[in-house]
């Protein structure tokens, strides 16, 4: 089995070092799509499977948090598990991604542990499947 | 100028990104030890706002962005890095260490925004006002000299 990953950043170079981890992490991808923007990372959703999401918070054009809020009010989308990988460190803010249904949040830099970590947590263990 | 609790922050910040990002190493430099040769100098700023606003910035040589960026992409030292691919590398690492340095500095429990980070190019001549502007603080990265600011 494989998983449809989508990674949500403005940065090439987090999206580059997600992807890397994703497959140092020994993470079973399919597809793995990369968008810049909030929107952008909708799009792709409604165009194509993903089985799972990892989006930053701050970005141009669409943040993950209103990303996140476009995702609630599509029932198509509502239950793609997302996880944030970002910089901030605000209990505050954490505490609301949860609250919008955010699975984990990972803080920037990660490492594949982390990443095989948080992939089992959320699709379950795939060693086992 | 910069406060000093601010520096001590900053410099702990700076080292432990540097490391853990991009595997590279840092120490304390003063002022009087700043030496360079480069004339292209490349610098990163982002913004702040909320309950605390201000600025983060980050001047490094031009020659040190490819090694970071192939640090931090995990590849070759020697494979070409283009100048996008090493200008995208320092706004991450700035990033990095700015979202590091308000929950440093301010706590987990207030909401700050960041603005998205932007670069500029400098010469040498810039590079030595910022020097001498005693608002930037000195460290040296892999024996390189960079400079780094919270204005707030």
């Amino acid at each position: 089995m494989s998983f449809n990953i989508l990674i949500v950043d403005d940065s090439r170079t987090i999206r580059s070092v997600i992807r890397k981890t994703l497959l140092i992490a020994g993470v079973p991808t399919g597809e793995l799509y990369e968008a810049s923007n909030g929107l952008e990372g909708l799009q792709i959703m409604k165009d194509n499977w993903v089985d799972l999401c990892f989006a930053d918070i701050n970005m141009p054009v669409m943040n993950g948090i209103e990303m996140i809020e476009q995702m609630l009010a599509d029932h198509m989308l509502e239950k793609l598990p997302v996880v944030i990988v970002s910089t901030e460190g605000s209990k505050t803010r954490i505490e609301e991604l949860f609250r919008k249904g955010v699975r984990a949040y990972l803080r920037k830099p990660i490492t594949p542990e982390i990443i095989r970590n948080v992939v089992k947590e959320v699709l379950g263990d795939y060693d086992e499947k | 100028m910069m406060k000093n609790d601010n520096r001590k922050t900053l410099c702990q910040v700076c080292f432990s990104v540097f490391e853990q990002l991009a595997f590279m190493f840092g120490d304390e430099l003063e002022e009087d030890e700043i030496e360079i040769e480069a004339d292209r100098f490349l610098r990163a700023s982002m913004g702040f706002t909320g309950p605390q606003q201000g600025t983060v910035a980050i001047v490094v040589p031009l020659t040190i962005t490819s090694l970071m960026a192939c640090n931090i992409l995990g590849l070759e030292e020697d494979q070409h890095i283009d100048e996008d691919t090493a200008v995208d590398a320092l706004k991450e690492l700035l990033n990095t260490i700015t979202g590091r340095l308000i929950t440093s500095l301010f706590g987990e429990d207030v909401v700050i925004n960041l603005t998205i980070p932007v670069t500029e190019e400098l010469n040498h001549t810039a590079w030595e006002a910022l020097v001498e502007s005693n608002e930037y603080l000195a460290i040296t990265i892999e024996d390189n000299p960079v400079l780094i600011t919270i204005q707030s």
